[in-house]
């Protein structure tokens, strides 16, 4: 597909760029290493003071984790780099070249560039994941494990999808910068949704999917090949795609472009 | 003195900035509290029994923003624009803009933060006795400084990498995971309660918090002072030190 | 006692060769190559207080490296530069109080909500001027620079012209010995830049101030500087009056005939041609045969009028920029 060479040919580009820079890239693996670290110390601590979590056990509580860390490091390789301080993109009218060019504004606009080295984030969530595994009580079944890669990939386009979506809220008030905020919600979604009070919890099921994010696809492994669970995450997925079609085609028609 | 009067006047002026910016605010105060919230959920639901760890918390949020730091942005991001050049030609130390700037920034963060601060002491049913919060003032305004020495420390890794960001982040990870976010040092496992304990981490962000809920014996709280003394001792002559090297370097280069 | 002394500065910078290419990238991250660029190379010239000094030259030769040595915001590599008897890349509180420098490019550093007048208190706190001098220097730099107006509006709301007034009112406000400007022309309009060349002229006459600017502007130069000094891939390549420098780098006149007859065949035998339309004939022709080719035209072609004039300085130093300087 012409895009996939695409979205191939940005990547290697953005590789090449971060290249030159030869520093970055043992030093985001070590920054990498450090915030997984963090991540599994803390489940450790917490671990040593119960047994279970909210009924999540240690090995499926780090495969939560590693499914978090696997959508974090994709979001901001991919993402990130192109959405940050959108609001001051449109403000400014940058938008220009990338909506002139024949590819599709939302693909260019949200992935037209990458930054590389945070995959190092996704490789380090696939060994969380796998350690947590590991250690579950009972090893998870093919389809388990079929129904959970299924729903991360949901979780990874529901990211996306939200993520434009919140950007394209600047079309609207290009002054607010809503970045952080996203970052300071996203946070929730590395421990299970249950830990949270119950409210909070279904915000965070039905309102803002970050359930969807870690939380299924971690209990898909554990819990079996719950076909009801797949179905859902693939309905919010849709969901979440044609919502954010319809947000940002609203929102660029209200785009005015550079002054000068 | 002339030093107190032109700091009075950076940090009057970021004041006045960041009232332009305070919706921007908004969101950097939701990053800074969804840490200690997402403890709180964590703790309470592990342990429901702990009555003072949803207290600790609470506390927490308010110390949190009462040390925010972000002299990467402030700072850092100087160096980068090759705006430092503007702080070079004028006659006072540059640090002084820095620390204005962080100073008012703690100030709108915790305007900001009250409502949420005082949601969170009335839901919580958070309890302190008066003597605890004495004991925990002098500790707060130590944490205060060395949270501030701490990143500007790490912020002037600027004049070396263009990874600044990174470094600072990796500042704020050991703070997470030491310094009494993650988990508050007594929860610690015994073999690393020490560690937590010397370390700086602590001293700029959980001991404060510790004293405050009554979590330290006195003995304690007299080891933990003087940790923080010895910090902020290192911290300043570490800044000292990076500092020079530092511009020794920009003029140099030329930024 | 020279408000400036240098001799022999050089600054040499170091930067990494980024190569392209996949391939040639990655082989990047283990052999990293360096070069080594040149800015300023053994410089010397002394400035005497109260002068104003122009800096000319192509873009690249070294100017603004200079002033940044000058005011102390560059380490030399090698060399002795003084400034008001000190060495400004120490960064004495006490000489940074004396010098001022302000560039075209970006004039005023204030934040973009607060007023002008808010920029000028803080200046005055920052550069502890007494509440008596204050209000005084405002005053005077109030009347030269037409700031009246200026005074309440925030500084986002200003046009780089007035950007540029108010800039300069900041910088002066604590009467510095030394003014040091980068490009003080770049981006206004004509009647902007007629101002700030009239106020720079009148401020240096009345304070007695140092001032040493660069300028791609030949008529910058021109109306504010006795002394040029034209600086060449780093070096100096001229140290004196610019009267004197056009003469070196172009010693010729243009001369403008106007016929009342058919024109002649061969012009090129009288001078170089640098034009010639219907009835009018323009000539480069060397200074010194100046009187001898007047006669020559005037006997031998049907002249109606005859013009002689100095080339545009403009013209001179731009084919000086590109051709490079002959010694």
């Amino acid at each position: 597909m012409r895009y996939a060479r695409l979205l191939g040919l940005i990547f290697v580009a953005s590789l090449q760029r971060e290249l030159a820079y030869r520093a970055n890239l043992a030093f985001a693996g070590a920054l990498a290493l450090v915030n997984a670290a963090a991540g599994a110390a803390t489940l450790a601590i917490v671990y040593g003071h119960t047994a279970t979590l909210a009924g999540w056990h240690i090995g499926e509580a780090l495969a939560l984790l590693g499914a978090y860390q696997i959508v974090s490091g994709l979001l901001e390789t991919f993402i990130e780099p192109n959405l940050a301080w959108f609001g001051g993109k449109v403000a400014r009218g940058e938008l220009d070249d990338v909506l002139l060019r024949p590819a599709p504004g939302l693909l260019m606009v949200s992935l037209g560039s990458a930054q590389p080295w945070r995959l190092w984030q996704a490789v380090l969530g696939v060994l969380t994941g796998a350690v947590g595994v590991a250690h579950m009580a009972a090893a998870p079944s093919l389809i388990g494990v079929l129904a959970s890669l299924v729903l991360l990939m949901t979780g990874v386009i529901i990211t996306w999808a939200s993520r434009i979506a919140l950007a394209s809220l600047a079309f609207w008030a290009p002054g607010i910068a809503l970045d952080v905020f996203f970052g300071a919600v996203w946070q929730l979604g590395r421990y299970p949704v249950s830990v949270y009070h119950p409210v909070v919890g279904w915000l965070l099921t039905y309102v803002i999917p970050l359930a969807f994010v870690a939380t299924m696809p971690a209990r898909a492994l554990t819990r079996g090949a719950d076909l009801t669970l797949v179905g859902r995450g693939l309905l919010v997925a849709a969901m979440a795609v044609g919502a954010m079609t319809v947000v940002w085609r609203t929102g660029l028609r209200r785009y005015t472009g550079a002054t000068s | 003195m002339n030093t107190l009067r032109i700091l009075g006047a950076y940090l009057r002026r970021s004041v006045l900035q960041w009232l332009a910016g305070r919706s921007f605010i908004v969101t950097l105060v939701a990053n800074q509290v969804a840490p200690p919230l997402i403890g709180l959920a964590v703790w309470t639901t592990a342990l429901p029994r702990a009555g003072s760890i949803a207290s600790y918390y609470v506390v927490l949020l308010f110390v949190r923003l009462l040390t925010v730091s972000y002299e990467n942005h402030t700072f850092s991001n100087r160096i980068y624009s090759g705006e430092l050049a503007d702080d070079l030609l004028r006659p006072h130390p540059v640090v002084l803009q820095p620390l204005g700037e962080n100073l008012a920034l703690r100030f709108w963060h915790l305007l900001i933060g009250l409502p949420l601060m005082m949601a969170a002491v009335l839901l919580v049913r958070v309890h302190l006795q008066a003597t605890d919060i004495a004991l925990a003032l002098p500790a707060l305004l130590l944490a205060a400084v060395l949270q501030f020495l701490f990143t500007y420390l790490l912020a002037l890794s600027a004049f070396w990498t263009e990874q600044a960001h990174g470094v600072v982040g990796f500042g704020s990870t050991l703070i997470f995971l030491l310094g009494g976010v993650a988990a508050p040092i007594t929860l610690f496992p015994p073999g690393l309660r020490p560690w937590g304990e010397a370390l700086p981490f602590r001293a700029m962000m959980g001991f404060p918090v510790e004293i405050a809920v009554s979590g330290v014996t006195q003995a304690e709280i007299v080891g933990g002072y003087l940790w923080q003394v010895v910090w902020v001792a290192t911290f300043a002559a570490g800044c000292r030190v990076l500092w020079r090297r530092g511009i020794r370097r920009y003029t140099a280069v030329g930024g | 006692m020279t408000a400036i002394s240098v001799a022999d500065l050089t600054m040499t910078y170091r930067t990494p060769v980024r190569p392209a290419g996949l391939r040639a990238s990655i082989g990047a991250l283990f052999h990293r190559r360096y070069r080594e660029v040149t800015a300023v190379r053994g410089i010397s010239f002394g400035v005497s207080p109260g002068e104003v000094v122009g800096f000319i030259g192509p873009n690249g030769a070294g100017k603004t490296t200079t002033l940044k040595l000058l005011s102390g915001l560059l380490y030399p590599t090698s060399g002795l530069v003084q400034v008001l008897g000190h060495a400004p890349w120490r960064r004495d509180y006490r000489f940074l109080r004396q010098i001022a420098l302000l560039r075209g490019s970006r004039p005023l550093s204030a934040p973009p909500e607060l007023t002008v007048l808010d920029a000028l208190r803080f200046q005055q706190v920052l550069y502890d001027v007494h509440d008596v001098a204050f209000r005084g220097n405002l005053a005077d730099l109030s009347a030269m620079l037409g700031l009246e107006p200026l005074l309440q509006r925030q500084v986002r709301a200003l046009s780089l012209g007035e950007r540029m007034r108010c800039g300069l009112a900041c910088a002066l406000l604590y009467r510095p010995r030394v003014l040091f400007l980068d490009e003080p022309s770049v981006g206004l309009d004509v009647s902007a830049v007629a101002e700030v060349r009239r106020f720079i002229r009148d401020y240096s006459a009345e304070t007695k101030a140092t001032v040493v600017l660069t300028s791609h502007y030949m008529a910058d130069v021109e109306a504010l500087c006795r002394r040029v000094i034209l600086i060449d891939r780093g070096a100096v390549a001229y140290d004196g009056a610019l009267a004197q420098l056009a003469e070196r780098l172009a010693p010729y006149r243009l001369m403008t005939v106007r016929l009342s007859g058919p024109a002649q065949a061969d012009w090129s035998r009288f001078g170089e041609v640098v034009s010639m339309d219907a009835g009018c004939v323009r000539l480069r022709l060397p200074r010194e045969e100046v009187a001898a080719i007047t006669a020559y035209v005037l006997s031998e072609a049907p002249v109606a009028d005859l013009a002689i004039e100095e080339p545009p300085l403009e013209t001179v130093i731009d084919r000086a920029y590109r051709q490079g300087m002959e010694a």
